[in-house]
């Protein structure tokens, strides 16, 4: 009695955001699991085809292409926005007047609609866009059109989500820079260390956990990567730029597809699992605390 | 301590009725809707409608016409912004679709779909109808498995626009109702000038992910990439345009036009950077605009589509339907609603705000060439040419189309040969459409 007391009261406050979450989150991520079992097209009564959904992944070739795509996407993301960040970081920290104008200037491209991005940044990749211009400029004589062409589309696309969110990961290195205690880079400098030396003994050791964290949380958003493919290219030129997220969106909302779209949101969510499993095993080797 | 407590609760409460409410609002509203209709039978009954945004200027009109012919009939029109419209009808059948009485689409394609979802009612009865006697050719079109589950009101029509002033200056004779894609192919030849990026062409052509050349497949009765029989018309289609644009250098490069979200059609045609492109009657409104209104400086006129040699001359065009909620509770005055919607008197009212429909009546032509008095020609709309649907009565037609689309865009930008494009687009569709 005195425990319903004690609990009772705790779960009716609770009771607001805990029905939020049991209705809006829980409730689907069981229900899509079911749905992945199943045939049903939103309106005709659903079908139980046990596995089927996941058999057919494994011949569906636009699966495959999305697939690929999108592990050469997260491969050249996540690590060029790291090291960019990092850069950008201990710029951020050095302390020159108006220094604080540039960290807000960075973080911009964040807090930006990335459907607007998108679509300028797809106005400036064009044949005559300015990026061609410029490449001109520097003597290019045929610049290509990279959104028409089927290996640079990706890359360009690569691009734009790096310039956005290198000022995210940039802003959260900087705030762990300052937790890197200032005696051991005064140590290191009485035992005349230089610059680089600092920064590879101490800097980035210093930093490991905060980078990790933009590690675990960069794979993650790579991996979900949809819409700036969506504002830029629709997955085009044919299937270049198509990935998971994307195909995912297309067999549930344009083809109706719900069944196999949540069985390829499972298979999509062990790899992002198998991933992170295995980076939180890997950090015990690098990241220092 | 208590009366914070007290304070606390009464938020929670607040919030969670606010919550509550708050997700239930949309609904109280239909409900009551349909309750005060059922409750006073005999008395007035009110229909709940559903229809895109772009529809509500003339469809306003159309029910206050109704609702006076029918004092007793009330119609609660919701308009859903036309980009979530097909999956805000989804959601309506998915959940029993009660609160939807009667609704309209602008696809044959998404009929077909409703149908072979089993969710519309048969409306056999009304096509057979005298006052629809006028339009039963296009009610014809419709017929899925023998019956009529929805009715065309309105329909669009493919025609060619040119640039007056543009044939003028290259001494070329203006298109006529004889020309062939031949004679259209030189003269975009001849109104080809300049070069680079100032490079004026004689054709349009749409990004390459675009699939406007399929109208040259369509007006030879080629609708459905699905059908095998059907594809080879695709391919003569395909290959024109890609002639047009790389072997006659008539059109702009498709790759010129990828990412360029300001470089619409209507845009470069104002611009006087293509001197003739093929384009929906919906085209009129757009270039009047600019003209009347922003002042752009703009000679032109239309003429019937060209068509293939030795083919009769046709022109293609698409039906918005309206269809009957199978599961509906008032279905006599529903189907009152879809027939009128479907009539001669909503014809002439949509005709007056510039719009074709299915009927070829004189009373209705009137209503529209008095709306549409630029370009010189706006008699082509309404002409008598022969419309091939666009739109195959087919649920899985979307998903074949886009396959084409896809492999049809690596062909028009050179990236596979034609022969490899229509090789990919029959395996990929009899692997991937289901």
């Amino acid at each position: 009695m005195l425990r319903f007391k004690q609990y009772g009261i705790a779960y009716l406050f609770l009771a607001p955001s805990l029905i939020g979450l049991l209705v809006f989150i829980l409730y689907p991520i069981v229900d899509s699991l079911y749905l992945s079992f199943t045939k049903w097209d939103g309106l005709t009564p659903i079908k139980w085809i046990g596995l089927d959904n996941y058999r057919d992944l494994l011949t569906d070739d636009t699966f495959k292409i999305s697939l690929i795509n999108n592990l050469y996407y997260t491969a050249v993301t996540v690590p060029i926005t790291i090291a960019l960040s990092i850069l950008l970081a201990l710029v951020m920290n050095v302390k020159v007047r108006g220094i604080k104008t540039f960290r807000v200037l960075y973080f911009f491209p964040n807090i930006t609609a990335s459907i607007a991005v998108g679509i300028i940044w797809a106005a400036m990749f064009t044949q005559y866009g300015p990026i061609n211009t410029i490449l001109r400029f520097f003597g290019a004589s045929n610049p290509p059109s990279w959104l028409a062409s089927t290996s640079l589309a990706l890359p360009a696309v690569m691009m734009v989500s790096i310039w956005k969110s290198v000022g995210y990961n940039a802003v959260i290195l900087f705030a762990g820079l300052q937790g890197v205690p200032r005696q051991l880079y005064e140590a290191a400098e009485l035992d005349g260390a230089g610059r680089f030396k600092r920064f590879l003994h101490v800097t980035l050791p210093g930093l490991s956990p905060v980078i990790f964290f933009s590690v675990v949380t960069g794979v993650i958003g790579s991996f979900q990567v949809f819409d700036t493919v969506m504002a830029m290219t629709q997955g085009g030129p044919g299937r270049s730029t198509n990935v998971l997220v994307y195909y995912i969106y297309n067999s549930a909302f344009q083809n109706y597809h719900f069944g196999a779209a949540s069985a390829m949101s499972y298979v999509l969510f062990v790899i992002i699992l198998i991933v992170t499993l295995i980076q939180l095993r890997v950090q015990k080797r690098w990241v220092t605390y | 301590m208590k009366r914070l407590t007290l304070s606390l609760m009464v938020g929670v409460t607040v919030v969670g009725t606010g919550m509550l409410s708050a997700c239930s609002s949309g609904k109280t509203d239909d409900a009551q809707g349909s309750a005060n209709g059922s409750a006073a039978s005999g008395k007035t009954v009110t229909l709940n409608y559903f229809d895109w945004t772009d529809e509500q200027p003339y469809m306003d009109q159309v029910i206050s016409a109704f609702e006076k012919k029918y004092p007793n009939i009330k119609v609660n029109a919701s308009y859903v912004p036309t980009s979530d419209y097909i999956q805000k009808i989804l959601v309506n059948l998915s959940t029993g679709g009660g609160d939807m009485d009667v609704f309209a689409t602008q696809s044959t394609s998404n009929l077909a779909e409703y149908i072979s979802k089993q969710v519309l009612e048969p409306l056999d009865d009304l096509a057979g109808s005298p006052d629809l006697s006028g339009i039963a050719d296009s009610i014809g079109q419709l017929k899925y498995d023998d019956h009529i589950y929805g009715l065309p009101y309105r329909t669009s029509k493919w025609v060619l626009y040119y640039n007056k002033d543009m044939f003028d200056k290259a001494g070329v004779k203006y298109p006529d109702g004889t020309w062939t894609w031949d004679q259209y192919e030189d003269a975009s030849k001849k109104l080809t000038s300049g070069s680079g990026q100032n490079k004026v062409y004689g054709s349009m052509s749409y990004q390459s992910d675009n699939t406007w050349w399929r109208v040259l497949a369509n007006i030879e009765g080629a609708s459905n990439p699905l059908k095998a029989d059907e594809l080879p018309k695709f391919k003569q289609a395909l290959e024109y345009y890609y002639n047009l644009t790389y072997t006659d250098g008539a059109q702009q490069p498709f790759g010129e036009l990828v990412g360029n979200a300001g470089a619409d059609f209507a845009g470069r045609f104002l611009q006087g950077s293509a001197a003739m492109m093929w384009n929906g009657d919906w085209a009129v409104q757009q270039l009047n605009d600019a003209i009347q209104q922003k002042g752009v400086k703009l000679n032109y006129d239309i003429a019937p589509l060209p068509h293939w040699k030795d083919q009769e001359p046709a022109t293609t065009g698409s039906f918005a339907v309206i269809m009957v909620n199978k599961q509906t509770s008032h279905m006599d005055e529903a189907k009152k609603f879809a027939e009128f919607i479907a009539s001669e008197d909503t014809a002439k009212i949509i005709a007056g705000n510039g719009l074709l429909t299915p009927w070829t009546s004189d009373a209705v032509k009137q209503a529209y060439l008095a709306k549409v008095t630029t370009p010189a020609h706006a008699s082509v709309f309404s002409d008598n040419t022969k419309v091939m649907s666009q739109v195959p009565m087919d649920p899985l037609y979307n998903q074949g189309i886009n396959i084409v689309k896809e492999e049809s865009s690596l062909y028009l930008l050179k990236k596979q040969t034609i022969d490899q494009t229509m090789q990919n687009i029959q395996d990929r569709i009899k692997k991937e459409v289901k």
